[in-house]
């Protein structure tokens, strides 16, 4: 690291300002150097996305059924929605998009920068340290292996594995840039530059936990502040991992596929600088009538908002760049990749903006309209824009003239798009009819559909018809697949090795950007301040220094973060405490974390908004002060089942028992997998201790709970395992892990109302808890 | 006296406003530096790098 950045400093010496002709390749030359392009790191990574492609769409078409035929998963505890779901997005957003991302970044940014990628040792690292980490992500989440914050699920041995693989891209990707013979970084450089600086900061510091064990772990944040971390990086992975990378992959394969320069340039650095300075503020749009405070998801609309200008114009610098080769687009199926995919990022960026707006998202937040958004991003802007990449490395990489064959490709492609619009269009239906239907009241003032699994089966032939378009999809990542291993098999005995020429970069010598005048020395103001900062050299210095300009990117980032984050944290008046509100027993704690384990959080919310039709259907809204304890928060993003915040004391604890062990006998129609291990498995009454205390030291008080742990969660299990037999149900089960999810749920949302019994007058007058 | 005490009582209610204005005029510096005149002919020079480079089917393309 020191040495790349040693040699950064170099360069960054070295070259100088600057001057106004436009300069593309440097003139005061150094010698002439020979190197070859490392092609064998870009096939690897390419051959991963294809298999990554096909294994993420599979099992998110295996979810698809599982939601319509929930008997598919068998009884096993492995195959069920709440576990499989974050293998599915995990799969496509870090396998699938993150091997397309690397493959674009490693071939395009050797020949921009016209050089060698720096270490071929990290290079190869770097691609088998990602494979590992995507393995072992596959190998833990079925097993409830998970700490529940969406895309970040993985525990924290793999989240150091993460970021010690990225630090290694990292050092790879700038001691290219420290050795490369073009002077100028193109503006795909830097949309990668953004992607590296940010994704780390992000990854470090929502993943900041405190480990209880190898495989378990309790966030540094608690509540509202670990809600606001998770979306700060929920949001801004998908700007720094799904958005600008793949700008990145548009604004170098675009114009090659095209043959033609992008459209606008100076489109295309608005586009950039825009995003880097709006989209880090946006993220508290997901949280919406939440209990985050009103400011915070204020200003993360505004901000979203915002982001409708330059997301579009990257769109449309895009799409024209295809100005004078519109005909090419018929017969090109690599084209009509890109454009599709192009499209579907302004169908997108559209779409967030429109969902961020207040009124819009207390209707389309946890339902299914969100999964339409999602999936019309997924699959057709980082599908399409991966695969017509795909297609057009593929012959280029083999060193075959073609592609096996065009006509599949073009197959693939009607396909692909035909399967995305059955999905999203079917999705959106049930979005938005679900949302109306929660939100129906009839004409005495009552809810018209009080029954949750009303609402539920009122959408279940959408959810056929997603299975279909799906399907759609997923067979043609397949035909890719086929296609790019044919072509594979056309390829030479052994690949050639182009050699490449380029000069050596070496002093620039032009006219340094100054704030003095030439001709009148002693002359100072704002007006020669104006001149230096209308002139075109110093944005164009900047990009020649690579090292500065990834501190200004940083600093954006970072500058943005703190001034959304720290208000959060260190204003006491955001979450006001709420006495009654005590920490969860030690029992608790462990169904607590067997509600995590099996990604309860993935169909289940734990957030009534302060809206009339959820405190009619649900009960009082929820306060800040109310999770407190929560850690990691599970407030959740979809409500494939009913909230569960206020589910505590509802219901007999036997009912909780017969529907974990089979839904179909409380709810009928309810499409909620069987859960009957629990009523098998043994609670780990030793291995609570250990959990009681990593959470004691984070600040929880938990008094007694801190030396006899096991003792109180054995006692409170024997009560409620008491209680369930009295009732007449199984009399074998006070050791068994169901006894601690009913433990938490009976638990849930019940702190607020002791409030109200201990001190009345309190309970009306309570604080309107959201500052104004 | 804790951090929070502090931060709790330093009037940061306009934090946030603040961020947004200023972020609002960097994007109005980078726009205006952007679209004024004469800078065309430089950008579309940059424009072409990608093109520019040598990879051998690209070449054949271009033939």
């Amino acid at each position: 690291m020191t040495f790349a950045l040693a040699r950064l400093t170099m360069i960054d010496q070295r070259i100088e300002p600057t001057s106004l002709e436009p300069e593309t390749t440097p003139r005061a030359e150094g010698p002439l150097e020979r190197f070859v392009y490392d092609d064998a790191i870009v096939r690897k990574f390419a051959t991963a996305t294809t298999v990554w492609g096909a294994v993420a769409t599979l099992v998110g078409l295996w979810l698809a059924l599982m939601l319509v035929v929930p008997s598919l998963s068998f009884g096993l505890p492995q195959l069920t929605f709440g576990r499989l779901r974050p293998l599915h997005t995990n799969a496509a957003i870090f396998a699938f998009a993150g091997n397309a991302l690397f493959a674009a970044v490693y071939y395009s940014s050797q020949r921009l920068l016209k050089a060698r990628m720096f270490s071929d040792k990290l290079s190869n690292f770097h691609f088998w340290g990602w494979q590992a980490i995507i393995v072992s992500a596959a190998l833990t989440l079925p097993f409830g292996i998970t700490q529940s914050k969406e895309y970040a699920e993985l525990e924290w041995p793999i989240d150091i594995a993460i970021a010690v693989v990225w630090v290694a891209f990292a050092i790879n990707f700038f001691g290219t840039i420290a050795k490369r013979r073009e002077r100028h970084l193109y503006v795909a450089l830097w949309f990668y530059i953004a992607t590296i600086v940010t994704v780390a900061i992000l990854h470090i510091f929502n993943n900041l936990v405190i480990p209880a064990s190898l495989f378990k772990s309790y966030s540094i944040y608690a509540g509202v502040q670990d809600a606001f971390m998770q979306w700060w990086y929920g949001h801004n992975a998908v700007a720094f991992f799904l958005t600008t990378p793949f700008l990145g992959l548009m604004y170098y394969f675009l114009p090659k596929a095209a043959n033609r320069p992008v459209y606008s340039y100076r489109l295309s650095i608005l586009h950039f600088w825009s995003i880097v300075f709006i989209y880090i503020w946006a993220g508290p749009h997901h949280l919406h009538y939440t209990a985050l405070p009103e400011w915070a998801s204020t200003l993360g609309m505004l901000f979203s908002l915002m982001l409708w200008m330059p997301s579009w114009g990257g769109m449309i610098n895009g799409l024209l760049t295809l100005r004078g080769a519109w005909g090419r687009v018929a017969e090109d199926p690599i084209l009509k990749f890109f454009i599709v995919g192009v499209t579907f990022y302004g169908m997108a960026t559209f779409e967030g903006p429109l969902l961020s707006i207040k009124s819009v998202n207390a209707l389309s937040h946890y339902t299914d309209w969100t999964i339409a958004h999602v999936h019309a991003g997924a699959l057709g802007w980082n599908g399409f824009m991966t695969f017509g990449m795909l297609y057009w490395l593929a012959p280029r990489l083999f060193q075959t003239k073609e592609l096996f064959s065009r006509k599949l490709a073009e197959v693939h492609f009607w396909i692909g798009t035909l399967g995305i619009l059955f999905y999203i269009v079917a999705i959106y239906a049930a979005g938005v009819t679900q949302g109306l239907m929660w939100r129906a009241f009839d004409e005495t003032g009552r809810l018209t559909y009080p029954d949750f699994i009303e609402t539920v089966v009122r959408i279940l032939p959408m959810y056929w018809v997603r299975v279909a378009g799906g399907g759609m999809y997923v067979v043609g990542v397949l035909l890719c697949g086929f296609n790019l291993f044919m072509t594979w098999r056309m390829r030479p005995a052994e690949y050639a090795e182009v050699i490449q020429e380029a000069p050596a970069l070496s002093r620039y010598s032009g006219e340094e950007p100054s704030f003095v005048h030439p001709d009148h020395p002693t002359m100072a103001g704002p007006g020669l301040y104006l001149r230096y900062f209308s002139r075109a050299t110093w944005h164009r210095a900047w990009e020649r220094k690579p090292l500065r300009f990834t501190v200004w990117v940083t600093v954006a980032v970072i500058v943005a973060s703190i001034f959304e984050i720290i208000p959060t944290f260190l204003v006491k008046s955001n979450v006001p405490t709420i006495a009654s509100v005590k920490p969860y027993t030690p029992l608790e704690l462990y169904g607590r974390d067997i509600y995590i384990e099996e990604g309860c959080y993935n169909c289940h919310s734990q957030m009534i908004r302060p809206i009339r039709a959820e405190t009619e259907r649900y009960g009082d809204y929820s306060k800040p002060g109310e999770f407190v304890y929560d850690r990691p928060f599970q407030w959740g993003s979809r409500r494939i089942g009913p909230d569960l915040a206020r589910i505590g004391g509802k219901y007999p604890h036997l009912w909780h028992v017969r529907h974990m062990d089979d839904p179909k006998s409380t709810t009928p129609q309810s499409i909620m997998p069987r859960y009957a291990w629990l009523l098998e498995d043994a609670t780990e009454f030793e291995r609570i201790q250990e959990r009681v205390d990593v959470m004691a030291m984070l600040g929880v008080p938990y008094g007694d709970a801190v030396l006899r742990a096991e003792q109180m969660a054995r006692a409170q299990s024997r009560t409620i395992a008491a209680d369930i037999s009295s009732q007449g149900g199984p009399s074998n089960l006070q050791d068994k892990k169901i006894v601690a999810l009913i433990a938490y749920l009976q638990r849930m949302g019940t702190d607020l109302g002791k409030l109200a019994k201990e001190n009345p007058q309190v309970a009306r007058t309570e604080p309107e808890t959201r500052t104004p | 006296m804790k951090l929070s005490d502090v931060m709790s009582n330093a009037g940061l209610a306009v934090y946030a406003e603040a961020g947004l204005v200023l972020f609002l005029l960097v994007f109005v510096a980078v726009s205006v530096r952007l679209f004024r005149r004469g800078v065309h002919e430089e950008f579309s020079a940059l424009s072409r790098l990608p093109l520019s480079d040598d990879s051998p089917v690209a070449q054949e393309d271009r033939a």
